[in-house]
């Protein structure tokens, strides 16, 4: 597996290498130029020397030297030089050459020609032609002799070639120095300077599960992973919001199933051991379980149809009083039982384009919570206006034992107040079932405290809303 | 013995009520939390079977308050929660057992009758006095080596008087115990069932077993 610390070190050695080497050549090509001209420089001097002891006597060419002043062109010595007339025809040479030649190449007085060569035994040199006018000495006239003459001048180059190799050798030694002591420091201070990732991975490897609680310290971290450590911890907490509620819905669903499996199973238990204890009352109650249980799955399976959008919605204009008015005196009845006073406020001509069936269905829902959980003598609004295309629909009762921090709670499957499942026939997914039908018409359905112990369970949907593929209610089964 | 039932499922309640008289308990029943606190502290059970998710007052809250009180009887908590935290929960806030819905009756009443060992301190399901030997597993009675066969109520009188063998038990401890909560007792019921009794051990052997004490009570002993 690769690393970040692994990788940048690669690839910071491979950049200072690279770094060192491109300098190390720069170098050294710029000593070996300005070592090169003072050699050439050098060169040229002693040609000039030569060319000022250089006399035209009449036809034929001389030069006035002298081993004694100039050592180096003696024999054995370590430079040279070569006259030619101008047609090519040799004039002079030192002694330092004895039976060899220089090779004729030349450039101007202002200009001499330098180059490299290989003497022809075998030595290497560096040499320096000229063409020139040589001087005429007094008693002979100016055009009487050849214009010009030639001159070769080459010393060897062994300590030229050896400062180079020297300078080659620092060079290179200084960059592998350079470099090792890169490649020493480079991943030390890499993982120290990676020390909050490492410990941020550390963290990340040890969260599981059942650790979700737990959050990455953000103090002392560089600038460059706060960002990513507030998102973790914020990606945190969902899943352990999210991991509590499906923890939740679990249990609640295990709590759903065992208690009217525990009842069936007791009967059943019962009839058969004690076959007395069983009367024509059991059945009833064995259908009734079965019947309850059959519901809670349907209720489920609708929640799973209704998220997943996969029942169809049919859009249609519908009058709002008829519907209103049709779902409370269904419950008119049950309201005169509890005393309460069923209150229906609706505009005759209110009309809208949304799922008749589903409506129905979210409305019933509705006013059946309030009928069955307001406070016996009191009072059941249920309002319906439209404005704008869209409409809103409100039901408001009294509550004794709701308040502000359960609002969130009313539309989670199987959330009741009270934890003990009272044998009211209600599954505690009516409203979760309402909300996900909400959606699918396009609504909003929300709760809310209008005053004191004042439910308002409302639904609205604006013109802009649209219309989504999803489910439709197994049967009115209210929260 | 005497049998607490804190249940608020209607059916389940009746269910285990029903299976629990019939096997020779005598049971007391609510549906919810307060009431069962109520009946808990006013009266003197061997084992109280808990629900946890009650009405009004939750179970674990229930037997918070019991044992706040110093109420020692044994519980066996009754519950559809089953994750190893709810279990460690009910057991620290002082539950003796835990039962996790649904359940096999056979297995709620074996637990019950272990609790009710425990209550009078025997880990031995066989209670021996004299030439008498009660199975209370098999709940089968045996004198001098032969069987005898006894009703539901009988048995649990005789296995309540050898629980409290060398003990002189009362006639109100027989009735709390062995027939709590029938409002309509009458008053020669407990001298009735006794007398009941003393004939069918009788029949094994001769030697009286139950002693009556006057002024007291009645005593299972060998003379």
């Amino acid at each position: 597996m690769k690393t970040i610390r692994q990788q940048l070190t690669r690839k910071l050695l491979l950049t200072v290498g690279l770094l060192i080497g491109a300098g190390g050549l720069g170098v050294y090509f710029c000593a070996r130029t300005v070592l090169l001209a003072q050699f050439d420089a050098a060169l040229r001097a002693k040609a000039q020397a030569l060319t000022t002891l250089t006399e035209r006597k009449g036809s034929r060419l001389e030069i006035e030297f002298s081993d004694e002043h100039m050592r180096g062109f003696e024999a054995g010595g370590r430079d040279f030089f070569e006259l030619w007339q101008a047609d090519a025809k040799p004039v002079e040479r030192s002694r330092s050459l004895r039976d060899t030649h220089l090779p004729l190449r030349y450039g101007t007085m202002e200009a001499p020609l330098a180059w490299s060569l290989t003497l022809s035994n075998g030595q290497p040199a560096r040499a320096v032609g000229l063409k020139f006018r040589p001087q005429n000495s007094d008693d002979q006239t100016q055009d009487a002799a050849p214009a010009e003459a030639i001159l070769v001048v080459a010393s060897l180059r062994h300590d030229l070639d050896r400062t180079f190799a020297i300078l080659q050798l620092v060079l290179a030694g200084s960059g592998l120095l350079l470099l090792a002591a890169t490649a020493l420091v480079v991943p030390r201070v890499l993982r120290r300077e990676l020390t909050p990732l490492q410990r941020l991975a550390a963290e990340a490897a040890r969260i599981d599960a059942a650790m979700l609680s737990a959050r990455f310290p953000t103090n002392g971290l560089p600038g460059e992973l706060v960002p990513i450590t507030t998102r973790l911890n914020e990606l945190l907490a969902r899943l352990e919001d999210s991991f509590a509620r499906e923890r939740r819905f679990t249990s609640d669903v295990a709590h759903e199933f065992r208690t009217p499996v525990a009842e069936l199973r007791a009967l059943a238990e019962l009839a058969i051991k004690l076959p007395d204890t069983r009367t024509a009352n059991t059945d009833h109650e064995i259908l009734a379980i079965a019947l309850h249980l059959e519901g809670i799955l349907n209720h489920l399976l609708a929640l799973s149809r209704g998220e997943r959008g996969e029942l169809p919605v049919k859009a249609e204009r519908v009058a709002l009083a008829p519907l209103v008015k049709g779902v409370c005196e269904k419950f008119q009845a049950k309201a005169t039982a509890r005393q309460l006073v069923l209150a229906c406020r609706v505009e005759a001509t209110a009309e809208t384009d949304t799922d008749e069936s589903l409506l129905r269905s979210i409305l019933t829902n509705l006013v059946d919570n309030a009928v069955e959980y307001a406070p016996c003598g009191g009072t059941v609004q249920v309002e319906a206006s439209t404005e704008n295309g869209g409409f809103t629909l409100r039901v408001v009762n009294l509550v004794e034992n709701l308040n502000e921090h359960d609002l969130p709670h009313l539309f989670e499957r199987f959330w009741r107040k009270d934890a003990a499942r009272s044998p009211d026939g209600h599954t505690g997914l009516g409203l979760s079932i309402a909300r996900v039908l909400a959606h699918a018409i396009g609504c909003e359905l929300t709760a809310s405290f209008a005053g004191p112990k004042r439910l308002e369970m409302t639904l609205t949907r604006n013109i802009s809303a649209t219309i989504v593929n999803s489910p439709s209610l197994p049967s009115e089964e209210p929260t | 013995m005497r049998i607490l039932v804190v249940e608020d499922s209607a059916r389940l309640r009746q269910s285990v009520s029903t299976w629990l008289r019939r096997n020779g308990f005598a049971v007391d029943a609510s549906a919810d939390g307060e009431e069962g606190l109520y009946l808990a502290e006013t009266n003197d059970y061997d084992v109280i079977v808990l629900d946890i998710m009650l009405p009004k007052l939750d179970g674990l809250a229930l037997l918070q308050r019991l044992r706040k009180r110093g109420k020692q009887t044994h519980v066996l908590l009754l519950t559809a929660k089953n994750t190893v935290p709810d279990r460690v929960h009910g057991l620290e806030l002082g539950a003796d057992d835990y039962l996790v819905k649904p359940f096999a009756l056979e297995e709620l009443l074996a637990r019950v009758k272990a609790l009710c060992r425990r209550a009078y301190g025997s880990k031995d399901s066989r209670l021996v006095v004299a030439d008498l030997e009660i199975d209370t597993t098999a709940r089968k009675v045996t004198r001098a080596g032969k069987p005898v066969a006894l009703q539901a109520r009988e048995y649990a009188l005789l296995e309540y008087l050898a629980r409290r063998r060398g003990h002189i038990v009362t006639r109100a401890e027989i009735e709390e115990h062995i027939y709590g909560g029938e409002v309509e007792l009458a008053s020669n019921t407990v001298d009735s069932a006794i007398c009941s009794l003393r004939q069918k051990l009788g029949e094994a052997n001769p030697a009286p077993l139950i002693h009556t004490r006057r002024g007291l009570g009645y005593e299972l002993a060998a003379e």
